[in-house]
């Protein structure tokens, strides 16, 4: 090297190097502008998330709610009818394992509509009835335990109901007639 | 979503389609593009000069799309910076960020150094808006003095050496994000960088030799034989280490036990076996090998020699995209069941689909074109024959 | 399949009402009163999830129940059941809920199809599986995350957040157990929360609330003496793909070794 660097020879090396600064001080302001102010609060995420995920709603209805009402018939008006008849019978009976939606489908609505305003028309919950509700549990597939009582298509009085299997048809008697689903073991029912 | 057999978990598709084979695939070219220039700029190597430059503009043109396949893919583009701000240090993904950034960086640092005293002189000489344009280029600096040039070559020497291991890295990074992933028998492998990086170099050289014999056939000229026989050696070169690296991965696979490799190798087989044999094996690396041996061992003449040159390095392109394509699409057909698999149908049009990677699969192509037709980088080559 | 003394006993105890099923079914319950109460504490808690598959009856219920709940788009489920029928010649046959729906029939039921490819009497054992995300303690969709959009909650629940995940997949193949999915409507990764939602309101997540026989249990095991706790101290337990040591924290009561 003959001579030293003089600035006329690194002229454009500053001015790249303005660039560049310019460019990474625009990438800093814009991740501190971006970045929300609860990532890092509990780990390397947003914690605001948490609360997010914790405040999404409810929708299935707990059988605790389904009690504040219907839990005993002293809860009734005197000139209420009794709101939930079979309640003993269920918990003692043999569907006392399920739980309020398995057969009432998710209660939300009525549950909303009766907290909301409690005078109002009592709320019928429609219940599905359709012998298909039944089946998903008692209709005899591979691998389902035969221990539970599996509907047999080949009793008489059970001929109808595979032609509405069959058809998919909306409208037909429940199993319910002549199961009680509150008391399915009913010893008058299983002769 | 495709067809099914057997059993596979209910939420199971193939997730990374088309966009994730032709990302990995810019990348790799980008990487391998580089090792050229390198060459050249590092290690003097005289007889592939012709292509440095050329090989430096490729490199730009292809590491500048090899994220917009990514950001096709994503579910959110728009939160895409979110990588860099906030990455997460145990992902492969979020360091791929920020190296892919740097080496960006680098690369359109050499190219602005080595390109200079063009640009300069593009922009006292033209007039217009094409005068404005050259001189943004410039950063206001028109002049280039003696001494500025020294240092400038100082400094093109520095990059270049800083971006042999960013090239590694960038590549290796991408084979990382693959072979993290324990889940998916076929990726997991922590060497898998290894291969991502020698399949990168041979299918960049690969590359460049068409797109030299290519623009030398537009502009009229003859290509030159010492660097086309000096860059076929290196394409053989690299393209034995792969086949090397690959055949200890599968050595330590298949001889090894695990039933998930197995089943996801046959699976493989079955539904991929005529791009997995024919093309990545036979097509992709056997038949560039024998070429490539002909054209260095055997006496002929310079016209054959470049054209089984030219032949077996679009082979070798075939091989680095069908590799990527059994890999990532490949890797996903077996079920995580071990009792099933997907089977890939890709769709022509649609975000994910063949028509959108098509053409940014060509967007490179047509930036370098743009790009050569900006900074010529053949300028010295016309000075010499004139 | 004969039904066995044993077998006939482990039946009757779901059959036979107010048994475990019903004590586990308060068990976030009791919680709950004091801690509805209290403000929810991030700390504290050792969630765990119980499958006995002996129990299971393959009704759907908890894939419903949970797509109602959660929200799930139309051709994914955050958890569904599996049906495992080994022939007498020894070969293994799989289906799950799905499958039904992916012939597009009754898409609501997520009932398991009649098996018909096997004349009964070829039927050597079959049970049903229940699966859902397993919320390891060493989950590898974590770490692989670029963003930080999926995360371990202070609890140890994996929970995914669809206001920052940019949806590129990565944890979705990071997942041995193939419980991620990317949601088509958020176009974000999504997943079983074990119904985060619920259990910080003390409740327990749809599908254990759902299942008529208790093969879903849930609880917390932090609570000294809870049944959870008891379940985890003196039951045999197994996870799913041990090999991957992601430590799952839902275990499961008899795992059969077909099981994947």
């Amino acid at each position: 090297m003959p001579q030293g660097i003089r600035f006329k020879d690194i002229r454009h090396i500053i001015h790249a190097a303005i660039l560049i600064v310019v460019v990474m001080v625009g990438f800093l302001v814009a991740r501190a502008l971006t970045v929300p102010k609860s990532f890092g609060q509990y780990g390397h995420y947003r914690g605001d998330s948490i609360h997010e995920n914790q405040d999404l709603s409810v929708i299935l209805e707990n059988p605790e709610t389904c009690r504040e009402c219907h839990e005993s018939e002293l809860k009734r008006k005197p000139d209420e009818p009794a709101i939930w008849p079979g309640l003993d019978a269920w918990r003692k009976g043999k569907h006392g394992s399920l739980t309020c939606a398995n057969c009432h489908g998710n209660l939300k609505e009525h549950v909303e509509r009766r907290r909301k305003d409690p005078t109002s028309e009592t709320f019928v919950v429609t219940k599905d009835n359709r012998p298909q509700l039944c089946l998903l549990c008692h209709h005899a597939i591979v691998a389902r335990p035969k221990v539970l009582p599996i509907f047999d298509p080949l009793r008489e009085e059970h001929a109808s109901y595979l032609e509405v299997l069959k058809e998919e048809q909306e409208e037909v008697i429940g199993c319910n007639t002549c199961h009680p689903s509150y008391r399915p073991h009913d010893p008058k029912l299983s002769e | 979503m495709g067809q099914l057999f057997g059993f596979v978990f209910p939420d199971e598709r193939i997730y990374w389609q088309i966009p994730i084979v032709v990302y990995p695939f810019l990348t790799c070219i980008a990487t391998g593009t580089f090792f050229l220039s390198t060459l050249d700029h590092l290690f003097k190597n005289k007889a592939l000069k012709p292509v440095s430059n050329f090989a430096l503009l490729a490199s730009m043109a292809f590491v500048s799309f090899a994220s917009l396949p990514l950001l096709v893919h994503l579910g959110h583009p728009e939160r895409a910076f979110n990588i860099m701000f906030t990455p997460s240090i145990r992902s492969a993904m979020a360091t791929f960020g920020y190296i892919y950034g740097f080496y960006l960086g680098l690369v359109l640092l050499e190219v602005w150094f080595v390109f200079r005293p063009q640009i300069v002189e593009f922009a006292l000489a033209s007039k217009g808006v094409k005068r404005a344009f050259y001189s943004i280029l410039t950063l206001g600096v028109r002049e280039v003095t003696p001494g500025a040039s020294r240092i400038d070559h100082g400094i093109i020497k520095l990059i270049a050496f800083l971006r042999v291991p960013t090239a590694c890295v960038l590549s290796g990074y991408v084979g990382l994000i693959f072979g993290t992933l324990d889940a998916v028998p076929l990726w997991s492998w922590r060497l898998m960088p290894l291969i991502f990086l020698l399949s990168a170099v041979a299918g960049g050289i690969g590359l460049i030799t068409v797109l030299y014999a290519v623009a030398m056939k537009g502009k009229g000229w003859k290509l030159d034989a010492r660097c086309v026989r000096s860059m076929a050696a290196y394409l053989l070169a690299f393209l034995l280490l792969t086949g090397l690296v690959q055949f200890i991965n599968f050595l330590r696979s298949n001889y090894g036990d695990n039933p998930d490799w197995q089943f996801a190798f046959q699976t493989l087989k079955s539904e991929f076996g005529f791009s997995f044999i024919g093309l990545q094996l036979i097509a992709g690396w056997v038949a560039p090998v024998v070429l490539l041996l002909a054209l260095l061992l055997m006496k002929m003449k310079d016209g054959l020699r470049s054209a089984l040159a030219v032949t077996s390095s679009i082979l070798v392109v075939v091989h680095l995209f069908t590799f990527l394509w059994n890999l990532v699409i490949g890797g996903q057909l077996a079920s995580r069941t071990l009792r099933g698999s997907l089977s890939f149908q890709p769709e022509l049009l649609g975000k994910e689909g063949i028509l959108v990677s098509a053409v940014i699969a060509i967007c490179p192509l047509v930036l370098l074109f743009i790009l050569t037709k900006i900074l010529p980088p053949y300028q010295k080559k016309v000075e010499a024959a004139g | 399949m004969r039904v066995n003394r044993r077998d006939f006993l482990r039946y009757a105890c779901l059959i036979v009402p107010a048994g475990v099923v019903p004590l586990s079914r308060r068990l976030i319950g009791a919680t709950a009163e004091s801690s509805a109460k209290q403000k929810y504490s991030l700390e504290g808690h050792k969630y765990a999830f119980i499958v006995d598959s002996t129990r299971c009856i393959g009704c759907g219920e908890c894939v419903r129940s949970c797509n109602m709940e959660n929200k799930v788009p139309e051709g994914f489920v955050r958890t569904w059941v599996e049906r495992y029928t080994t022939t007498k010649s020894g070969k293994v046959i799989v289906d799950s809920t799905y499958d039904v729906w992916r012939q597009r029939k009754k898409a609501e039921r997520f009932n398991f199809e009649e098996l018909k490819s096997v004349p009964a009497a070829d039927i050597s054992k079959a049970f049903f599986l229940p699966k859902l995300c397993n919320h390891c303690a060493n989950p590898p969709c974590v770490p692989v995350c670029p963003v930080g959009a999926t995360y371990q909650s202070p609890e140890g629940v994996v929970l995914t957040d669809p206001n920052y995940c940019f949806g590129c997949g990565y944890c979705i193949q990071a997942c041995p157990y193939g419980v991620r999915f990317k949601n088509p409507i958020t176009h974000t990764a999504d997943k079983c929360t074990w119904c985060y939602h619920r259990i910080v309101k003390g409740l327990l997540p749809a599908c254990v609330e759902i299942c008529p026989t208790g093969a879903r249990q849930f609880g917390d095991a932090a609570i000294a003496g809870s049944p959870i706790a008891q379940v985890l101290e003196s039951a045999k337990l197994h996870v799913l793909r041990k090999d991957f040591g992601t430590n799952p924290k839902v275990y499961y009561i008899e795992l059969n070794p077909e099981v994947r």
